[in-house]
């Protein structure tokens, strides 16, 4: 791989984006990837950093707030931490449910060669978010690779359903979007994500 | 950077490009989604011991009390409530949907007692900062209470 890749997971609040990461990273080192992650929680302290280290994975945490804007700086300081300390061929920012993804693009582009976007969206859920929070549809728009997590908890009208309604906010912003139902708890999507990280290698 | 982000880009931004840097600002958006957060550290200590499992329990409940009574305040959803409980063993949980009820991870051994636990919890719930705060003051006087 050239230079370094920058992917954001993104998704809003609860949508499965540590529990997909745990998969997805481990997925990434086992093909001889180098991998290192930033983790981004709204709030005083980080939660995802400690799960992550949990399950034997290492995150630098950025808290106090959002990286899309009130800790721009903290986040290209890690990333240049980051490429210091590792020199990874990829570095992911779980970002917190909250951000917006385009003010982080900015940010981060004069740092990384490419950027990748792989956005959950909790399939129980949608319906009763995408009116009352901005920040969801902008987070659809932004991807490269839509996720439609907790597979496992709907039936296939649901599914369906909420396919129907992301592909039309997709639609109407001309995107050919890729768009899967997947389980991020059994460990499906990375397969998608791995191959949208590595196409150029 | 693919396509697709850059004709978000250009959504987003209008067609004067990047110029309007306010339109991203942090607070701007949050506001619009009028998304707000408390954390809450503690280190709680019991009279009498109990075991690892009525803790649990009784975190469980009071965790399933905080996301019905938010959507009782007024959020549309709950957001995410999330951190974890250190006894003896530590235990993480995670709350999304009242329906849902709490998910919790982590092996414990149940039947062991301990004097004392800690909790890291996060609560991203899109409530104004005053509901929030009562919130908060109950969350931590409940667990207070637990034993």
């Amino acid at each position: 791989m050239m230079g370094t890749k920058f992917v954001v997971v993104s998704g809003f609040l609860g949508s499965g984006k540590t529990t997909f990461l745990l998969n997805f990273g481990k997925g990434l080192a086992d093909r001889d990837v180098t991998v290192g992650i930033l983790v981004n929680d709204f709030g005083e302290v980080t939660v995802d950093g400690d799960t992550l280290e949990d399950f034997g994975m290492e995150a630098t945490e950025i808290a106090e707030g959002c990286v899309c804007c009130e800790v721009k700086q903290s986040l290209v300081l890690s990333i240049r931490d980051l490429k210091k300390a590792l020199d990874p061929d990829v570095i992911i920012l779980e970002t917190s449910g909250v951000a917006s993804l385009i003010p982080i693009f900015r940010t981060v582009k004069k740092y990384v060669d490419d950027i990748d976007t792989v956005t959950l969206v909790d399939l129980a859920r949608y319906s009763k978010i995408i009116d009352s929070f901005e920040v969801v549809g902008n987070q659809i728009r932004a991807a490269d690779l839509v996720l439609l997590n907790k597979r496992d908890l709907a039936d296939e009208n649901e599914i369906k359903d909420v396919e129907n309604k992301v592909r039309d906010v997709l639609d109407r912003n001309k995107m050919d979007t890729d768009i899967k139902a997947i389980s991020a708890r059994d460990g499906e999507g990375v397969d998608e994500a791995i191959n949208l990280v590595l196409e150029d290698r | 950077m693919t396509d697709n982000q850059h004709e978000n880009c250009e959504d987003d931004c209008g067609e004067d490009g990047h110029s309007h840097e306010d339109q991203h600002s942090h607070e701007n958006h949050l506001e619009k989604d009028n998304l707000n957060s408390f954390t809450l550290t503690g280190s709680y200590e019991f009279d009498e011991e109990t075991t690892q499992n009525e803790i649990i329990i009784q975190v469980e409940e009071i965790l399933n009390w905080l996301g019905t009574e938010a959507i009782s305040l007024g959020a549309p959803v709950i957001g995410h409530i999330k951190g974890w409980v250190e006894m003896e063993d530590k235990v993480r949980f995670s709350l999304v949907m009242p329906e849902e009820g709490v998910d919790l991870g982590g092996d414990f051994n149940s039947d062991l007692p301990v004097d004392s636990y800690e909790v890291k919890l996060l609560a991203v719930i899109p409530l104004e900062d005053s509901k929030l705060s009562s919130l908060k003051k109950k969350v931590d006087a409940k667990l207070r209470d637990v034993g």
